[in-house]
């Protein structure tokens, strides 16, 4: 049985009744009970290695798999920073004790977020300054991060603080591995456009770590860093697919009760230009699969994905208040006018659309800096 | 580039290229058009004899090389690419996509070994439009005497003036048909049209009463074929073309300087080339995509087609308008080979119906319009589920 009929049985036989109790659309405690069960098959994150609670899947199997899970309409994780960025960091790096954050981070038992953005950095990432000054066999942490996603919930934290402050600023640098119960640490609630308050500030204060919470070598937490972003790099191909999917589900409810046939021309228009944009992006995802089989890698359209699915989803979000008329903006239900909200963030978080292009250009076509 | 390519035709395109980069540079292009020739001839014999490229559609046991689309696709791309003039795309693919839709008839075989061998030019003229509109034809075809006669005219007709003969589509009584016109027949008038494009020729075609011979039975299913085939190709043509307006911006963008710098390291620049790029690997990846759906010809070329070209058409000409932008003054004149580009990519948009044509097609096979034939759809499952938040 291939890896993805034997996920297949696995959520025939849980989802169900998962749903029966949490419904389509649960928030964390339900989604932390989801990746509870998912992490009793090892379906979190199939493609770490076995000992660390994976199945060892190669990165086109996991991908696969990642596909039964949209395709099922299974509910996303709870720990997704940890299990999607922080983890494959320590996998590279760690020490054999801080490996043991890994079978953790899948079944939901550490939840893990990432302090790197700062009030004074935020695309200039490394110009942060929060600083951790050596103490014998501690360090000693103080400074402020900020807009941490899962900074209230989370227990623990990938820290980038500033080691060295004479050395340049990308070689200054270092990573922790911190738990947020560390006396000196406080983290407060920042709500959000959308009213809610998933992301947070947290302050260090005096707040004292061993020398063993270094991830990777001493003012080398830039590089340790920038290869998470590698790991996440395949990723774009389930955001690919994610987008082709979010558009053809609103087509479909349209078909279904027969709306679409009343829409404007001008309305339509639209809907079918979102339906395109995202026919195009899971295209590029296929394509970008493709190069992943043959040479392990995506090729440059990986870039471009992130760019325009970050792009695609105010666009579309946009086009479904439009069709949803006056009663999605004034109606029973706000789960449009959230989503239009929520969808702001997506060309601000993880880069800005302005810095992506700026890295696309000289990373990808050798533009001087 | 090529991950999503077989390494044949992988390879087939880097002998096109080589080829087209040898024996068809800008000067060479230049020469074409300047002096009203229409297409380089020594050209065109190699295209046919040392790379077999007219017959890649014919089926072998007709002298071709019976090959898919996929690679009629990356041939396509490196025309684009290198602007190459004259009619090979009318040829090639309108012509023996036509002729083989057609169904088996000894005269559509005739001219299929003709054109793979090179010997014969065939164009096609929809008198119904390159988006073919029922009930809006232009001409008629009318059986007397045993003998069908063509009268009317139709507009625009790629490479009508330089084809051996002319495949004409016209309605033929309640039906649709496929009309094989000699170029030399009695009551054809062939006028040259003013085009954008200053590498890709077209003609006005008049008929009256003229005699033709029928290929074929109802072409009602072949010329939607056909015209998806085109819209296929047209947008493998706009990837092909985009790919080297990314590189001709990009590279100027490192090569000029202001300010005591290159161009490419101030911002609005880089953004521009970064839009380019983002461009040209969609157009690029859409195309192929296309490609390979007309190769298995399969249900969904119409939508496949619709959708690459509702997405190239307005995209690639975005970016070819952009790279003028990059070059600044030089960008605008006759020398530089960017407004080359730019005639051949919007002519390109329009060809087979624009953007917006396209989507309006995509609303009713989506259905989206009153009109459409789409059956009763399964509830979705689940209401699709928004973006998860967002990685640092
Ligand atoms: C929902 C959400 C979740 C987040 N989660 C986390 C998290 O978990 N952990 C974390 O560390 N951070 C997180 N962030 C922070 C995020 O990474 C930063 O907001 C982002 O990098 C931008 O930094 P900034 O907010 O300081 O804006 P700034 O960098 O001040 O940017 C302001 C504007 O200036 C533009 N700009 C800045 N520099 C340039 C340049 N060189 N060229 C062109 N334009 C430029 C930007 O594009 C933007 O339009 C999150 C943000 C959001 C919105």
């Amino acid at each position: 049985m291939t890896a993805t009929d034997e996920l297949r049985h696995y959520l025939d036989a849980h989802l169900p009744a998962f749903r029966g109790q949490w419904g389509e659309q649960p928030e964390f405690e339900g989604k932390l009970a989801w990746q509870r069960i998912l992490q009793k098959g090892r379906w979190v994150a199939p493609q770490w290695a076995e000992e660390f609670g994976g199945r060892g899947l190669d990165v086109v199997e996991a991908l696969a798999c990642s596909e039964v899970l949209a395709e099922y309409g299974a509910p996303g994780t709870a720990g997704i920073y940890g299990v999607a960025n922080v983890g494959p960091t320590i996998a590279q790096w760690g020490t054999e004790e801080q490996r043991r954050h890994l079978p953790a981070i899948l079944d939901g038992s550490e939840i893990w977020c990432q302090g790197f953005s700062e009030p004074g950095t935020g695309s200039d990432l490394a110009g942060l300054r929060t600083r951790a000054v050596l103490d014998g066999d501690e360090f000693v942490i103080d400074g402020q991060k900020i807009w941490t996603s899962d900074g209230v919930r989370a227990s623990h934290m990938q820290l980038l603080v500033r080691t060295d402050p004479d050395a340049p600023k990308h070689k200054g640098i270092s990573a922790l591995l911190i738990p947020l119960d560390t006396p000196g640490v406080e983290r407060n609630p920042i709500r959000q456009i959308t009213g809610e308050s998933e992301f947070a500030e947290v302050y260090f204060t005096g707040a004292r770590v061993p020398v063993s919470s270094l991830l990777g070598p001493l003012n080398q937490g830039w590089g340790v860093t920038m290869t998470t972003l590698g790991h996440e790099r395949s990723g774009v191909v389930t955001y690919a697919s994610q987008v082709q999917r979010q558009v053809e589900a609103v087509v479909d409810s349209l078909r279904f009760d027969r709306t679409g046939r009343e829409l404007s021309p001008l309305l339509r228009d639209e809907l079918v230009r979102r339906w395109v944009e995202g026919r195009v992006v899971g295209v590029l995802g296929q394509r970008s699969l493709a190069s992943i089989r043959a040479t392990g890698q995506p090729g440059p359209e990986q870039s471009i994905i992130k760019l325009e699915w970050s792009q695609f989803g105010q666009r579309l979000a946009q086009t479904q208040l439009a069709l949803g008329g006056l009663g999605a903006v004034a109606g029973p239900d706000d789960a449009l006018m959230t989503d239009y909200l929520r969808a702001r963030a997506s060309t601000i978080a993880g880069g800005t659309t302005e810095v992506m292009k700026n890295i696309l250009a000289q990373r990808v076509l050798g533009l001087p800096s | 580039m090529d991950h999503e390519l077989a390494p044949e035709v992988s390879e087939l395109r880097r002998t096109v290229r080589a080829f087209l980069e040898r024996k068809a540079p800008e000067s060479a292009v230049r020469r074409v058009v300047d002096e009203g020739l229409g297409r380089d001839a020594e050209v065109w014999d190699q295209l046919a004899q040392q790379l077999g490229l007219h017959g890649l559609l014919v089926p072998e046991a007709l002298g071709g090389q019976g090959t898919s689309f996929v690679e009629m696709g990356v041939v396509l791309e490196e025309m684009g690419r290198s602007l190459l003039p004259g009619p090979f795309f009318s040829n090639a693919v309108l012509a023996v996509g036509a002729l083989t839709a057609s169904g088996a008839d000894e005269l559509a075989a005739e001219l299929l070994v003709a054109v793979a061998e090179g010997r014969t030019i065939a164009t096609v003229a929809f008198s119904e439009g390159l988006t073919g509109r029922p009930g809006e034809s232009t001409a008629a075809a009318r059986l007397a005497e045993g003998r069908w006669r063509l009268n009317g005219q139709v507009e625009a007709v790629l490479d009508g003036r330089t084809a051996d003969v002319l495949l004409v589509v016209a309605p033929a009584g309640a039906e649709l048909g496929l009309f094989a016109v000699p170029a030399d027949s009695s009551g054809l008038e062939r006028t040259p049209l003013a085009g954008l494009d200053l590498t890709r020729e077209f003609a006005r075609v008049c008929l009256t009463d003229v005699e033709a011979r029928r290929i074929g039975g109802d072409f009602t299913s072949g010329q939607r074929h056909v015209l998806a085939l085109g819209t296929v190709g047209i947008a493998a043509e706009l990837a092909g073309a985009t790919q080297k307006i990314l590189e001709m911006a990009v590279d100027y963008a490192k090569l000029r300087e202001q300010f005591g710098k290159p161009i490419g390291s101030f911002q609005a620049v880089k953004h521009l080339c970064a839009d380019i790029f983002v461009t040209a690997e969609s157009a690029l990846a859409v195309a192929r995509y296309a490609a390979r759906v007309a190769a298995e010809d399969s249900e969904g070329l119409v939508e496949a087609a619709a959708l690459a070209k509702a997405y190239s058409s307005e995209a690639c000409t975005l970016a070819a308008e952009r790279n003028i932008q990059v070059h600044g003054g030089i960008g605008f004149t006759w020398e530089h080979p960017a407004h080359l580009y730019l005639r051949r990519i919007k002519s390109g948009e329009l060809l087979f119906g624009d953007s917006a044509h396209h989507r309006e097609e995509l609303a009713g096979l989506l259905g989206l319009t009153a009109g459409s034939a789409v059956g009763p759809v399964a509830r979705p499952a689940v209401r699709a589920a928004s973006a998860e938040p967002v990685r640092v």
